[in-house]
């Protein structure tokens, strides 16, 4: 089998998304849980304005649950996975900003710790989970069209 | 590689919208409901700190500041909790102490400080003539830093900061 073969074998892409889903469920979860430290997380970064941290440390550990549940599920799996892959690409955005402002931030990928992040593991691990998710879409992109045809 | 017309983008794009939507507006939602509602003002950690002590000094009145923090050293740490002649307290989230925290530390974390120093004033009271140290995460934290700040406030003297923190400490075990 080539690795373009298992790469796109149904298995592959089923496991793959069980695996993202996990991965934003648990992430979501353990922000729900302790969300003025997730706004701490926000607020290091100094990117948005403190009007809406508070707004968005509740809203967004809800969207990546109910992402991560809709990715497993297989229901809106093609909306899903693109949504995955835009949050992803703007967290790694905005690590990569820390980084080029010698910021020290506490990325809060997985709730509240309390020390700094290493961002160079945290930019590794969002740089997979884009890849997987871009691979997921496309998948789900070529099996609407191969159902069209 | 697939790519997506501009059609199943864009209808994509909307579902993602909407389900964003949604998530926040359910988060917005749950938050009314939890048992302490966050304000949608946000404070930075030292802002809420402060908030915390000034509502204690109401309590209780307020003494002079140390002129600079004092910290003391894994070994000297050790000999002190041989001899039982300090009380350690642990600046970080109580989850992180939950999962393991130095030998007899209560919980006294920034981010709920007011809470968690009503429930240890007693403790901490009774160490009269002992010496408080304060630790976090270690490396670069700055909840001990902020912790002790606010005891000054509060009017203890004896206070010092480790600032190895869990980090050192696990790794000298």
């Amino acid at each position: 089998m080539t690795l373009k073969n298992l790469v796109q074998h149904r298995l592959t892409l089923m496991l793959l998304s069980i695996g993202i889903g996990l991965i934003f469920i648990w992430a979501g979860w353990t922000k729900i849980r302790d969300p003025i430290s997730f706004a701490d997380s926000i607020h290091s970064f100094q990117i948005l304005p403190e009007k809406i941290i508070i707004i968005f440390a509740l809203g967004l550990p809800v969207l990546e649950i109910l992402l991560g549940i809709l990715l497993i599920s297989g229901f809106l799996r093609r909306p899903s996975a693109l949504g995955l892959l835009l949050l992803t690409l703007i967290f790694l955005v905005a690590l990569g900003v820390a980084k080029a402002r010698g910021l020290s931030v506490n990325c809060g990928c997985f709730g509240s710790t309390s020390g700094p992040s290493n961002l160079w593991v945290a930019m590794g691990r969002d740089v997979l989970i884009l890849l997987g998710s871009v691979l997921i879409y496309t998948r789900e992109l070529k099996r609407k069209r191969d159902s069209q045809l | 590689m697939s790519y997506p017309s501009t059609k199943t983008l864009a209808s994509d794009l909307l579902v993602f919208g909407l389900l964003g939507l949604f998530s926040f507006l359910a988060g917005l939602g749950v938050n009314q409901i939890r048992h302490q509602p966050l304000s949608l003002d946000y404070a930075p950690p030292e802002a809420r700190l402060e908030k915390d002590v000034q509502q204690l000094l109401t309590q209780q009145p307020s003494q002079t500041l140390p002129a600079e923090l004092s910290s003391i050293s894994l070994v000297e740490l050790k000999k002190r909790i041989e001899s039982n002649d300090v009380l350690l307290l642990d600046a970080r989230a109580k989850v992180f102490y939950d999962l393991g925290h130095l030998p007899g530390a209560l919980s006294l974390p920034r981010n709920d400080f007011l809470r968690a120093f009503k429930e240890n004033k007693k403790a901490i009271d009774s160490t009269v003539g002992n010496i408080l140290v304060v630790y976090c995460s270690g490396g670069t934290c700055e909840d001990s830093v902020l912790v002790v700040k606010a005891l000054n406030r509060l009017g203890y003297d004896k206070v010092l900061v480790y600032a190895g923190g869990w980090q050192e400490w696990s790794a000298s075990k």
